[in-house]
């Protein structure tokens, strides 16, 4: 997986997160995993095309989501009732818009899909057999764990 | 995100805008930033096959534009209005900002491009300077 792909998501997120949160943020070290399932109580995919196929998904715990939600529409939600779901999405698709805007910047031809976004206790997404980095991220308002996916390079 | 507190300076009338997102949060994020101006929001639609039919019916000042929607994307929606309405003021505002897209937004006529997350006073001084201009070049 080139780390140069990787390194824009993380880039990304770190600063997005810090701009529509106002909150510091903190990454764990990027670990590489084979086909993992992500499980959380928030999932939101976008999937990249372009010089490489592959899925971006970000899972949260339930708690974090309705905290993110809560500082991005500056009201309390006591659920996850469509609102929070769409601000979600929305910050994913930020997240993964300026990760796009960094590696085209950069010469490479990255476009993604709008964001599918699924709540509840048993959700999860499966990356089947690609190799997938993944990065936590530690913010004042609870933890994001970014996956990225990409499938080999032809 | 639009800042509640923040003070914008208004614009010289009360411009009727078309909101094209397909997140609900976005619309109503860009909803308040025009109403904080003084405009008014007279249409909002969640793709760009939506906008095309909200545009020719309602006939906005300016349109505010997403790039990545499911059925029609922003770029598109945007040629098929500037080819039927040269005279539209669509603004095109998205999480994409690289080189390419902007200038292909620019080819296609948007107006302006304004790259989220926006500055309320930023976004704020795109809108009021492509709907008064011309008033101010005169």
């Amino acid at each position: 997986m080139r780390f140069d792909y990787i390194n824009a998501f993380v880039q990304a997120t770190a600063e997005v997160l810090n701009e529509m949160l106002d909150d510091k943020v903190e990454r764990s070290r990027p670990a590489l995993h084979g086909g993992i399932t992500p499980k959380g109580g928030v999932i939101a995919a976008l999937s990249l095309t372009g010089d490489v196929l592959g899925d971006v998904v970000f899972d949260m715990d339930e708690d974090t989501a309705l905290n993110i939600a809560g500082r991005m529409n500056k009201e309390e939600f006591a659920k996850t009732e469509p609102m929070v779901l769409d601000s979600i999405g929305e910050l994913m698709n930020i997240i993964v818009g300026r990760s796009i805007t960094i590696l085209n910047d950069k010469g490479y031809k990255f476009y993604l899909t709008p964001p599918v976004i699924s709540a509840g206790k048993d959700v999860n997404f499966s990356f089947a057999s690609m190799e997938t980095l993944v990065v936590k991220v530690t913010t004042g308002l609870g933890v994001i764990t970014v996956n990225v996916a990409l499938a080999p390079e032809i | 995100m639009p800042q509640q507190s923040e003070a914008l300076t208004p614009l010289a009338k009360a411009y009727r805008f078309l909101i094209v997102d397909d997140s609900l949060f976005a619309r109503k994020n860009l909803a308040r930033l025009v109403e904080g101006m003084g405009g008014a929001v007279i249409g909002e639609a969640a793709n760009g096959r939506e906008a095309l039919e909200r545009y020719f019916e309602l006939r906005p000042d300016m349109v505010l534009m997403d790039v990545s929607m499911p059925e029609m994307g922003g770029l598109e929606a945007l040629g098929m209005i500037r080819e039927k309405d040269a005279g539209a003021k669509v603004v095109i505002v998205s999480s994409l900002g690289y080189e390419d897209i902007v200038k292909k937004a620019i080819a296609l006529g948007a107006a302006h491009y304004i790259s989220k997350p926006f500055k309320t006073r930023n976004a704020a001084d795109i809108i009021k300077f492509v709907l008064e201009k011309e008033k101010a070049q005169k």
